[in-house]
């Protein structure tokens, strides 16, 4: 017997269980037809048949729902570098936000230089505008 | 002179921009998703396997309940797993996708050179000055594009592992489990069936009809078969293009890398085909 249940494991087990409830119902069918058995016999080896499938189904569930140690790990760090690979893709488009804000800054700099107060406000108007548009 | 320092800067600038295609990988990326999304065809899972279970049992006992009753909810939990899995390899091909694809940045200076035009603080004709901002943007473009390679090729060494045991788990569940739980229900259906089929009270026309309904359960058995066995094959598929890929020491603009992409592609296309027959 194995020392640790794993999920192949259990699930071979399972495999095992369904092959011997196949037979066994194979074996009753052939014995009714037969008229080998009695039908109160037969009703009874088909429980016993279903007890053995239903246990192969728990089993299958089972070994399903047991995540190995490594697995789990490896699932962890996937979403992990998931979260990475996303920072770097908006860390790259915070970029052009970037370019574009050092051009609205240079063309109110340039306003205020001139001292024109309606090109400053429509300047400062852009900037919010622009950063309104990127931060959403 | 002016001339001349574009044509250094267009020197400079042309290596980067010639080992900087990040097309390949942008594909291999295309086609796992693609193969991945077969999975929304699988109509089959724990949970459904488990109310299908619940209403045969109703329906051979001849029992009729206003309001079924199903405990599935460790069935739930496995689908919740599977999901999961599936779901953590789906957004990491759809980041390796999103950060290959040459539409994710393309920069444009066209504000700074704007603003700088407006100043008059340079000493460039518009002409000039267009020109440099274009030669700029190639640069940084070109910058960002080898940059985004070396991430790209550093992520997918260091999720080859976890990709690796991923797939290998979800397939697993997906062959050995949930095929296997879909065999017990067939073993369950041939009871039924064949227990009425054997019943001396049922005349010649109702075990005729209980053995039509039992054939046309397992044709769709046999349906759901196939196709969760293609989908495992595409995981298989994906996940070792992938390890191999890795291994390789991997050049994506090499070869080697453009023609396995080549070659998932054709061998996928054929796993497509296949699930679109069964569809039909």
């Amino acid at each position: 017997m194995k020392e640790r249940l794993d999920s192949v494991f259990l699930s071979q087990l399972a495999d095992d269980f369904l092959e011997i409830a196949k037979k066994f119902n194979d074996f009753r069918f052939e014995k009714i037809s037969q008229q080998e058995i009695s039908q109160d016999t037969f009703i009874e080896m088909g429980k016993n048949a279903r007890v053995l499938m239903d246990t192969a189904r728990e089993m299958k569930l089972l070994s399903t729902l047991i995540v190995e140690k490594e697995t789990a790990a490896a699932l962890q760090h996937l979403k992990a570098l998931n979260q990475e690979i996303k920072e770097t893709i908006t860390s790259l488009k915070q970029i052009q936000v970037a370019f574009d804000l050092i051009g609205g800054l240079g063309a109110l700099a340039l306003a205020i230089v001139e001292k024109n107060p309606a090109t400053i406000s429509d300047k400062i108007n852009g900037l919010m505008a622009l950063l309104k548009k990127k931060a959403s | 002179m002016q001339m001349i320092k574009g044509w250094a800067l267009c020197l400079l600038v042309y290596p980067f921009l010639a080992c900087t295609n990040l097309k390949p990988v942008q594909l291999f990326s295309e086609e796992a998703l693609k193969g991945l999304d077969q999975f929304h065809e699988l109509d089959y899972g724990f949970t459904t396997s488990c109310l299908g279970d619940c209403t045969f049992e109703r329906i051979s006992h001849y029992s009729i309940e206003r309001n079924i009753q199903c405990n599935c909810s460790d069935y739930e939990k496995a689908d919740s797993l599977v999901s999961d899995l599936y779901q953590t390899l789906i957004n990491y091909w759809d980041g390796l996708y999103r950060l290959s694809s040459s539409e994710l940045i393309r920069y444009q200076l066209d504000m700074p050179a704007a603003s700088l035009a407006g100043a008059g603080w340079n000493q460039l004709d518009p002409e000039q000055l267009n020109a440099y901002q274009k030669l700029s943007e190639m640069g940084i473009n070109a910058a960002a594009g080898k940059y985004r390679r070396k991430k790209l090729v550093r992520y997918m060494n260091e999720a080859d592992p976890h990709i690796s045991l991923i797939s290998e788990k979800l397939t697993f569940v997906l062959e050995k489990n949930l095929l296997g739980i879909l065999d017990i229900q067939e073993e369950s259906w041939y009871m039924y069936y064949k227990t009425q089929v054997l019943d001396a009270s049922l005349n010649t026309i109702e075990k005729e009809l209980a053995a039509e309904r039992y054939y046309q359960l397992k044709d769709n058995a046999a349906r759901i078969r196939k196709k969760t066995l293609l989908l495992v094959r595409i995981l298989h598929h994906l996940s070792e293009t992938h390890h191999l890929f890795t291994a390789e020491d991997m050049n994506i603009n090499g070869d080697i890398f453009k023609d396995g992409v080549r070659s998932l592609a054709n061998d996928l296309n054929e796993l497509h085909y296949a699930l679109e027959q069964l569809k039909q």
